[in-house]
């Protein structure tokens, strides 16, 4: 062709610096016959050639600031983006356009995708920094061929090359435009696996409808592992997939994100065949660029094709928080509950305040624990204090003593003991109702209009009046009750002392069986509304023919159903706050949407059988255990007499009880501070949405608050931000499924926190969280929103828990989770519920597959699976 | 020596007051169920401030000066505590 535009298959892997590395690599598939959709590309001399007739400098000036940088990139790109295309150029894209879509009877739009030529430059990435754009008609196509090239000049594109000393000049770009399929499914393809680097399988993920919604992580694709071996399939996740970017806009509708028709959303998208299919062609492409491939790929109208293949990045884990200086530990109260990373607006929430020693790091919660190992009275270094921190063991350290620092750490324990002294104090002996008005103080914050969303939070959390109530202070006192810690110290030393014999569990016997625990009540909420769902025929067939999304509106309109609504209503009054990843203003709130509690009353409606009898065979152990410890004690010394012993260890039971129920009460109070937020941002996402300023719901939690508030002002448009919102989803998916370092600047001497798959995996290690052995099948559970069914009796195997999943403890035989410590939400609840918990098990998801017959040791803290299910 | 005595009747000083502020906001915390928890709350009043009392009659003047002081200095840094928290946070807060 002329006039710097060529045809994909013209172009190969040697044409880098005409045509940049991603046309190259679609062009060398096309030619050697990989199903690459045809299309052309403009070159990177056409770009050179007209930059250089807009009278640009080559080069952003070096020693300028941010805000210079960003400036001067508005300027080129305005310059760009304004420019006409010299009429050989414009005839010349618009003629191949033609050429591209002439002969199909339906309407063709393209793919218009920048192709720099500084992609081929070693290590670097540009990836989502430069323009891409989809659905494009003729109409539009010459503004999207200016957009790709002025996306040369977007601050971070220039911040990046400043940063890896990439000279201006010698970048240019290319233009590549490509039929689009409209894909009836699409997909990703690994040829090693992104997450664990392993190069013996094959990862894929589907789902219905374009790729968007997989690779902009709106949707939980379908998932696959295949060996290369025989390619014989390893695992098989089929997701719920309740949304999908429509390949076709019917008339009037203008949004592609739409609802997946019920029927679809739990069917597996890939035709019998299928899989093995894209398994060849991702490694014929791996064969032929000699490395790994990422491979999107669509099938339409039962044909197959590649859209892209480019080499997998496996970002380690020791890439996070590269270049960070300071010895960090993951902070785990946060970690426990909830494993993936925050949303950038979540973690800018945080960030609204000095958080002191805590920092961010890739959505992650970090501390520098430097900073306490100085105020602790210990010669202790930072990795011991970091081990410590991941310890299982209940004995105190035996780090020497510092004299040095001693009247430092009595200082710092002296100012500590005035500030929270009269907090302790207020919290010795609180009812259990204490804080319930709480939920009044959150209600008017959320009505209330003078306060932002950013400063909600603060004013929930960190900033009590002088006369307000403990009520107002829930965090606080969350914060206060950590004194359980000490108790169990006390009570530990106790019984050690007066009944050495004695069960090595004692204290964790002695320390649970509280009535009141908020979210233990829940879980038997939950069971209740399942009761009352029973009572009634029709009721019960509703819950059992329907999808939880259709049922609620279904009973809304079933007069039997009005008792079981009303008792649902009761439920979310005081539930309703509640959500899984509560702490991530992302997720959805019960009250907004009932349909994960309505899922778990179905699970319990399934089930003929009554609950595991957990907490009768844990108070009987109790009441047992007190006759053995009274009759090891009554042979000391006076004991008959003055019944002292008893009484010591009693009241430091009594008071570990109180102040573990305390914790986990204050918790559900304060997490109401971020469902308030939430109620705050979504009102701005909907006046954005409405205004045309947002494109989308859920991409706001993609968006930092000051970038929200330009966008209100209209500062910032929606094309400044989309771009970012993507290359931000695109980095939440990559990092949720890698998870975190415990540790950056420390090496740990135990354990790592990367699943190890290449050890015994009949045999598995964590920390005994709830005592008691139990044997039973496995039930992996990743997301109780997408599956929340649970048999009496089986055995649940978690990557977190935190309090939603709740009620599946409370038919669940036993629990395994892959994180977390004896003080997690699932130590605490397993406890109250009497059943066998081991937390801290890395890869027990990866390892055990649902149906696997395993046997728990909450005492060791030992899982091991005694004989493979069928894995789902 | 009498420094000594003095500098611990300011800490029983400082650790009255503690208490004493703990069971007067027991009016507050308790308020929404005032009606069955008053006789709690009045019994903790009472305890603390006999308590303060007892010690400030028990104790000679010079101690019973350290003691007083110990009572109003946890006031004064308790009550300013929240002025402070406030001022932090407003000239920290992310602009």
């Amino acid at each position: 062709m002329s006039a710097g535009v060529l045809w994909l298959d013209e172009v190969g892997a040697t044409d880098g610096q005409l045509v940049g590395g991603k046309a190259a690599n679609l062009g060398e598939l096309l030619r050697i016959g990989f199903p690459v959709p045809n299309g052309f590309v403009v070159s990177a001399d056409a770009y050179s050639r007209f930059y250089q007739s807009l009278g640009l400098q080559a080069n952003l000036a070096r020693d300028a600031s941010a805000t210079e940088i960003a400036q001067e990139c508005a300027a080129i790109r305005s310059t760009i983006e304004g420019a006409d295309l010299t009429p050989e150029l414009a005839d010349a894209i618009l003629s191949a356009h033609a050429t591209l879509v002439a002969g199909h009877a339906r309407k063709v739009l393209c793919a218009v995708r920048s192709s720099a030529t500084a992609e081929d430059l070693g290590a670097a990435s540009f990836a989502g920094q430069h323009g891409t754009y989809y659905y494009v008609d003729r109409e539009n196509l010459l503004t999207k061929v200016k957009q790709c090239w002025a996306s040369l000049w977007s601050p971070e594109a220039a911040s990046y090359r400043a940063t890896h000393g990439i000279d201006d000049a010698s970048v240019s770009m290319a233009v590549v435009v490509q039929e689009m399929i409209p894909s009836e499914i699409a997909g990703v393809a690994f040829t090693a696996n992104p997450v664990t680097g392993a190069r013996d399988e094959v990862v894929i993920e589907s789902s219905w409808g374009m790729g968007a919604a997989i690779v902009d992580g709106r949707v939980t694709p379908d998932h696959y592992v295949v060996a290369r071996d025989g390619l014989k399939l390893r695992d098989k996740r089929i997701a719920e997939k309740r949304l999908m970017v429509s390949a076709h806009l019917e008339p009037g509708q203008h949004a592609r994100l739409e609802q997946v028709p019920n029927e679809m959303r739990l069917k597996e998208a890939l035709p019998p065949g299928m899989v093995d299919t894209i398994v060849e062609w991702s490694l014929k492409s791996e064969a032929h660029f000699g490395k790994p491939q990422d491979v999107e790929w669509a099938v339409c109208e039962g044909r197959f094709y590649i859209l892209q293949s480019r080499p997998v990045t496996v970002m380690g884990r020791e890439e996070i928080g590269a270049g960070l200086s300071g010895k960090h530990v993951l902070f785990k109260p946060i970690f426990e509950n909830f494993t993936d990373p925050l949303t950038p607006l979540t973690q800018d929430l945080f960030e609204v305040y000095p958080m002191l020693s805590m920092r961010f790091v890739r959505g992650w919660l970090y501390m520098d624990i430097s900073h306490l190992r100085r105020l602790l009275p210990f010669k202790v270094s930072d990795q011991d204090l970091a081990e410590r921190m991941y310890s299982v063991s209940k004995e105190p350290p035996d780090w020497p003593l510092s004299l040095a620092k001693l009247p430092a750490s009595l200082l710092a324990g002296f100012v500590f003991y005035l500030t929270a002294a009269v907090l302790f104090a207020r919290s010795n002996s609180l009812p259990d109702d204490a804080l319930d008005s709480h939920r009044a103080t959150c209600r008017r914050m959320a009505q209330n209009e003078s306060v932002s969303a950013e400063d909600t939070l603060p004013r929930l959390w960190m900033l009590p009046r002088l006369f307000a109530p403990v009520a107002d202070l829930p965090l606080l006192l969350n914060l206060a009750s950590f004194r359980f810690t000490l108790w169990m110290g006390i009570l530990r030393r106790l019984v050690r002392r007066w009944a050495p014999e004695i069960r090595s569990d004692a204290e964790t016997l002695l320390g649970s069986g509280t009535d009141g625990v908020l979210s233990a009540e829940m879980g038997r909420g939950i069971w209740a509304l399942a009761q009352e769902a029973r009572r009634s025929a029709r009721v019960r067939e509703i819950f059992l023919k329907q999808r939880p999304e259709q049922t609620l509106m279904t009973l809304k309109r079933e007069p039997e159903a009005r008792i079981f609504l009303a008792r649902l209503d009761q439920f979310l009054a005081i539930n309703g706050h509640r959500a899984i990843k509560e702490f991530e203003l992302r997720s959805v709130r019960w009250e907004e949407d009932p349909s994960v509690v309505l899922g778990m009353v179905r699970n319990y409606v399934l089930v003929e059988a009554e609950p595991v009898v957990h907490e009768k065979k844990a108070a009987e152990a109790r009441t047992e255990f007190l006759r053995e410890l009274k009759a090891a004690l009554m042979k000391l010394p006076f004991e008959s007499a003055l019944g002292f012993r008893l009484r010591m260890i009693r009241h430091a039971a009594e008071r570990v009880r109180y102040f573990m129920k305390l914790r986990e009460n204050t918790r559900f109070y304060h997490i109401m501070g971020p469902g308030t937020v939430r109620k705050k941002v979504l009102k701005i996402e909907a006046e954005l949405m409405r205004d045309g300023k947002l494109k989308c719901k859920d991409d706001i939690f993609y968006m930092r608050f000051p970038e929200i508030a330009a966008l209100q002002s209209g500062a910032l448009k929606w094309l400044d931000v989309e771009d970012k919102i993507r290359e931000r989803r695109i980095e939440h998916i990559r990092l949720s499924k890698m998870g975190p370092p415990k540790t950056i600047g420390i090496e740990l001497k135990g354990k790592s926190a990367a699943p190890d798959l290449a050890v015994d995996v009949s045999q598995l290690r964590g920390q005994p969280a709830s005592p008691g052995r139990f044997e039973g099948n496995a039930r992996v559970i990743l997301d109780p929103s997408i599956d929340a069914s649970i048999e009496p009796g089986e055995i649940l195997i978690a990557p977190y828990t935190d309090p939603a999943w709740t009620p599946l403890f409370l038919t669940a035989g036993a629990a395994v989770v892959e994180v977390g410590s004896y003080l997690s939400h699932a130590g605490t609840v397993a406890r109250e519920f009497g059943m066998p918990c081991v937390v801290d098990v890395p890869g027990a998801t990866l390892k055990i597959h649902t149906g696997d017959r395993i046997s728990v040791d909450g005492e060791r803290g030992s899982v091991r699976v005694l004989s493979g299910g069928a894995a789902t | 020596m009498i420094v000594l005595g003095q500098i611990g009747t300011f800490g029983v000083g400082v650790f009255l007051m503690i208490a004493m502020i703990g069971a007067l906001y027991g009016v507050v915390d308790l308020w929404y169920m005032i009606g069955s928890a008053w006789p709690r709350v009045v019994r903790a009043i009472l305890a603390w401030a006999i308590a303060i009392a007892a010690v400030a009659w028990l104790l000679p003047l010079p101690y019973r000066l350290a003691f007083a002081w110990g009572l109003t200095a946890y006031l004064v840094v308790y009550i300013s505590l929240f002025p402070m928290l406030r001022i932090f946070m407003r000239v920290h807060r992310r602009t």
